[in-house]
């Protein structure tokens, strides 16, 4: 009786350690954080009036309490085994002459709506270099086009080629322990197993930061410190 | 004794062809967009002349196949003369016509050309009143930028308004200088006459005055791509103060922190347009 | 002499060196680009007539476009292909390939081709291409989008045209050069060295002087093309950058312009070579059906010889506004305007033909004289873009679209109709239905005219060319109806053409057996009974007499004589 109860416990214990990880934090920025630009979108008529709120450029968004959004926070190694892309489509939507959202992340495989909700045309062009590239026009009838991108791919642009201010940013990877930051910086990455990864932030201008983690039952913190860097030479 | 003659041919054309509004035959039916400019009359003026001669000249052509349907068709009784056409006197009836056309149509449109070359396009504004203005076209916008009140490019106080959108002051010679960011595109506006290709690795020139004000549209008349159809901007001609005005507004704001400036890890594959426009206005001599 | 050697049926009718199998293979391939080139014309106009409407059931929306509405990348890729298609696929096969072939060893008494196995070669290669410029249709990113001038950097892999339909357009375009190159050789050489006893330069009936020269041009300029063809895909395929430059080079020394040059000095002497069989053909059709000899037949080939010098040396005016020099461009423009002079001497030739003669009205006189009339609109019409000062407004507008439409589709479509209902017989040994013939021509003249009258009129109202949605445009408002006509008339222009294609091939199926000679013509294909073997003429003919020696007094009974037949004494 004793025996079976321990190797249950034990049998139970295993199974749930095996994928208890998790790795979360924030990162932050140091120093002053520039004016982000308004956007010109007198350029084009419709932007104008499809926004209530005149947007303003993205490319470093701080929150009050120093947390970036809009970071790719990934696994780099440390993983085994291949991993099937989720059924949910991901969706990035064009806005007021803006990419929502700004900055995605998605699985190789995994469907990619993409939906054109102004009324005028966008096109979207996607810059990857693993990828294929491609340049589908979006006419005011063309609501949504659909993508999937087949291999994994460190983060490239796509960019509208009719309002050059739209810019978005994609992460493809081949298994799903990625996040992207929100409002306040902050991301959990769970379902891994015990050991130790390599997990990498990447901002789309200021670079990448890699750290070295030890993933262990529970949550393991992980945070990321980006500053301003120097001045050109 | 030719040159002569031809000098004196060509100064009747140019005299007699100069300011001159022909009234359009009409056989191209639909106006083309107002001309507001000071220079596009030439073209008018080519294009309706060249009107005049050529529908006489067809006219004349489609009476005599008329005629000949008519009088030649086949019928019992009637034969074909064997003329083969080669005599002295045919040979030289079909050449006197063939120059005919030639003195009467290309020789004066080109003389007129000659002129419009000399007089107009090519002959660029200087002065201290001209108004430069630097354009890039790129895929699928259109970007101005002014030099400011120091006068020169590639300068703090150089002003850069939004995409599309450019005004200048009526009465003012306008002198463009133009070089794409990307492919070829063209700058083409209508009610101006006027139209420059804007070529990789080349940057033209081109200029134009404006005699009204108002707000007129701008078009990319070289094929860019996808967005080619939609690349419009919209040139406002105005009054020298609110033209001004728009230049103050416009121009570039105190950044407490510019990060242009910073030694940043961007993508490499930057399209988007930089703050250095990559060439500088040429000083033409 | 004709050659005894055993044929199979893939020796006789698929790899066939017989000239006769080749043209008619040829004449097959474009007759077949003809429609898919000139569907693709009313999808365009669709797009130009209706920017936001899904196409209709009859012109297929739904198969090709999802919910039948095309997209501005669509768009791109149907003009593009359709002025590719067009040239290269339609007009270059069907006259210069097929009535090259059929025409050049008949009418000057040769057993066939000079290298009749290149010959086969020729065909087959441009089959390939065929296969080629379908295939990139297939890609997913689409076929080439970049114009069928595909100016650099657009076409480059820089200028944002995803996918690899660019450089399959330009492998396909290669190869269909390479195969007008084996042509070009063989009719020249043939032309040279095989003509019968008798027949001197002068005594070749006009239609093959119209396809020789375009020989000896398309000879000299098409390596040309072929150079700055393979100069691109170099740097669509291996990161060259011949013709790159400014923002997007990482390396000195390109320039886009390069290439229109390169392009340009092809170009040019492309439309020429397009036309001159035409203007051949005509030429000999008109006195075939007037009975009388071509005027001034001597005078027509110095100026078409005039004219193929000048073209090799006027390209710059397809680039005026490219912001070259005033010298170069007051250079061009003078040698452009030059080109009036021979143009309308044997403009007038034409009709001096017409002249005291004796009109038949049949098929492929209506269609001759047709090219008469709109390729002197469409000649004259090349002053606007000769000249500096008009072309900078009309430059890159529908006008130039139209213009060119009346000289090479038109004249040239026409020429090769005439040239169809002429030597049909000869060709197929049948005869085909003479009052669809004529119902053919009027149905396709008039809204052929209202077509590209009006393009024209567009472009002087300022429409620029290459436009997905006209609409866009507050000063393109006063033409949105006439976009609209012009594309009914373009729909009915197409869809007459089926009148043709049933004469056509209800004709070859089911149509009466012709005679040796129903046009009672004088070149020497007309003496032999159809249907012509293998090696043409039993006996090598001797030549007597010129061309199209027609009512000559001498010849009692009837009013014309064969070349080969000795002038009554």
């Amino acid at each position: 009786m004793k025996k079976i109860t321990l190797i249950t416990t034990i049998v139970i214990g295993l199974l749930t350690q095996t994928f208890a990880g998790e790795i979360s934090g924030k990162i932050s920025f140091e120093g002053k954080t520039p004016r982000m630009k308004k956007l010109k979108l007198e350029a084009d008529p419709i932007c104008v009036s499809n926004n209530e709120v005149p947007p303003t450029s993205e490319w470093l968004i701080v929150d009050e309490s120093g947390g970036v959004k809009n970071i790719i926070v990934s696994v780099k190694e440390g993983l085994s085994g291949s991993h099937n892309p989720p059924s949910e489509k991901v969706v990035l939507d064009q806005q007021g002459c803006v990419y929502r959202p700004h900055v995605l992340a998605v699985m190789a495989g995994q469907v990619v709506d993409i939906l054109n909700n102004d009324g005028i045309m966008h096109n979207v062009h996607a810059l990857p270099k693993i990828n294929r590239e491609f340049n589908k026009a979006m006419p005011k009838f063309k609501k949504k086009i659909t993508t999937q991108f087949e291999k994994s791919e460190k983060p490239f642009k796509i960019k509208c080629d009719v309002h050059p201010w739209m810019i978005a940013y994609i992460g493809v990877f081949d298994h799903p322990y990625f996040a992207v930051t929100g409002d306040d910086g902050t991301y959990s990455i769970s379902g891994l197993s015990s050991g130790e990864y390599v997990i990498e932030a990447w901002h789309e201008r200021l670079g990448i930061q890699t750290a070295t983690v030890t993933v262990s039952d529970g949550a393991t913190n992980a945070d990321f410190t980006f500053k301003k860097p120097s001045k050109k030479k | 004794m030719v040159k002569n003659t031809m000098k004196i041919w060509l100064k009747k054309i140019k005299s007699k062809t100069k300011n001159i509004t022909w009234t359009a035959w009409g056989i191209w039916y639909i106006d083309p967009p107002k001309d507001v400019s000071l220079d596009g009359y030439r073209i008018d003026n080519v294009i309706q002349y060249t009107d005049t001669v050529i529908t006489i000249y067809f006219s004349i052509v489609i009476l005599a196949l008329i005629f000949f349907i008519f009088k030649y068709r086949t019928r019992p009784g009637h034969t074909a003369v064997y003329d083969k056409g080669d005599t002295k006197k045919h040979v030289l009836a079909t050449i006197a016509m063939g120059l005919l056309v030639f003195f009467s149509i290309d020789t004066v449109i080109e003389a007129m050309s000659f002129r419009d070359l000399k007089e107009a396009f090519w002959n660029f504004p200087k002065g201290k009143n001209v108004v430069k203005v630097e354009v890039m076209p790129q895929q699928f916008a259109w970007n101005f930028r002014y030099p400011g009140s120091d006068g020169k490019f590639n300068t703090e106080d150089d002003v850069v308004p939004a995409q599309n959108l450019m005004h200048v002051p009526v009465n003012t010679p306008i002198l463009i200088q133009i070089a794409p960011f990307d492919v070829i595109h063209s700058f083409y506006i209508p009610n101006f006459r006027v139209k420059q290709d804007a070529t990789p690795g080349m940057v033209n020139a081109m200029w134009f005055q404006a005699t009204e004000t108002g707000k007129f549209e701008i078009a990319c008349a070289e094929l860019c791509g996808n967005g080619h159809y939609r690349m419009k901007g919209y040139l406002t001609v105005e009054s020298q103060e609110a033209f001004e005005k728009w230049l103050a507004d416009n121009a570039p704001q105190e950044d407490d922190d510019d990060w242009d400036d910073w030694d940043t890890e961007v993508d490499e594959d930057n399209r988007e347009i930089p703050k250095e426009w990559g060439w500088t206005w040429k000083e033409i001599q | 002499m004709s050659e005894h050697h055993e044929q199979t049926f893939w020796t006789k009718y698929i790899f066939s060196t017989d000239h006769k199998v080749i043209a008619k293979q040829f004449l097959w391939l474009g007759l077949f680009f003809l429609a898919f080139g000139g569907f693709q014309a009313l999808l365009i106009r669709w797009q130009l007539a209706y920017p936001e409407q899904p196409l209709p059931w009859y012109l297929l929306g739904n198969l090709f476009y999802e919910g039948g509405l095309m997209t501005p990348d669509h768009y791109n890729v149907l003009f593009t292909m359709h002025g590719t298609i067009m040239i290269f696929w339609a007009i270059t096969p069907m006259l210069i390939g097929a009535f090259g072939n059929f025409i050049i060893p008949l009418q000057i008494g040769a057993p066939d081709m000079a290298f009749p196995r290149l010959n086969m070669i020729s065909f087959w290669t441009m089959f390939l291409a065929s296969i080629v410029l379908l295939a990139s249709y297939l890609l997913p990113e689409g076929a080439a989008a970049g114009g069928w001038t595909s100016y650099p950097p657009l076409s480059t892999p820089v200028g944002g045209i995803a996918g690899e339909g660019q450089t399959l357009w330009t492998l396909a375009l290669t190869l269909a050069g390479t195969s007008t190159l084996m042509g070009a050789i063989n009719y020249i050489i043939t032309v040279v060295r095989m003509r019968a006893p008798g027949m001197t330069y002068f005594k070749m009936p006009l239609s093959v002087w119209g396809l020789w020269l375009t020989s000896i041009m398309n000879a000299i300029f098409v390596p040309i093309i072929a150079a700055g063809l393979i100069l691109l895909l170099l740097d669509r395929t291996i990161g060259t950058q011949f013709f790159i430059a400014g923002g997007l080079a990482t390396v000195e020394g390109g320039d886009p312009l390069l290439y229109q040059h390169v392009f340009w000095i092809f170009g040019h002497p492309e439309v020429y070579i397009l036309i001159l069989p035409a203007w051949g053909i005509v030429s000999e059709l008109l006195s075939v059906f007037s009975r009388k000899p071509a005027f001034g037949a001597k005078v027509t080939v110095i100026c078409m010889c005039t004219i193929v010098v000048l073209s090799s040396i006027v390209w710059g005016h397809h680039m005026y506004t490219t912001g070259m020099s005033p010298l170069l461009g007051k250079a061009f423009m003078f040698l452009t305007l030059l080109i009036s002079i021979p143009s309308s001497i044997f403009f007038l030739n034409w009709l001096g033909t017409l002249w005291r003669g004796n009109l038949h009205f049949d098929p492929p006189m209506l269609f001759a004289m047709g090219v008469i009339w709109v390729f002197g609109l469409g000649g004259l019409t090349g002053l606007y873009n000769a000249t500096v000062t008009s072309d900078i407004y009309l430059h890159d507008t529908m006008f130039v679209v139209g213009h060119f439409h009346y000289t090479m589709a038109a004249s040239v479509l026409f020429g090769g109709l005439a040239a169809i209902y002429f030597w049909f017989p000869k060709m197929f040994n049948k005869k085909m239905n003479p009052l669809l013939g004529k119902i053919h021509f009027w149905v396709s003249f008039i809204p052929l005219n209202y077509v590209f009258f009006n393009m024209m009129v567009l472009g002087y109202a300022g429409q620029h060319r290459r436009l997905y949605n006209p609409s866009e445009y507050e000063f393109l408002a006063p033409i949105s109806d006439l976009n609209i006509s012009i594309t009914i008339f373009a729909i009915i222009l197409g869809f007459s053409q089926l009148i043709f294609a049933y004469n056509f091939i209800n004709s070859i199926i089911n149509g009466e057996k012709a005679e040796a000679n129903p046009w009672k013509a004088n070149t020497l294909e007309w003496t032999l009974e159809g249907p012509i073997p293998h090696g043409n003429f039993a006996t090598t003919p001797t030549v007597y007499n010129g061309p199209h020696e027609y009512s000559n007094p001498a010849v009692k009974d009837r009013d014309w004589i064969a070349q080969s037949e000795p002038m009554p004494t």
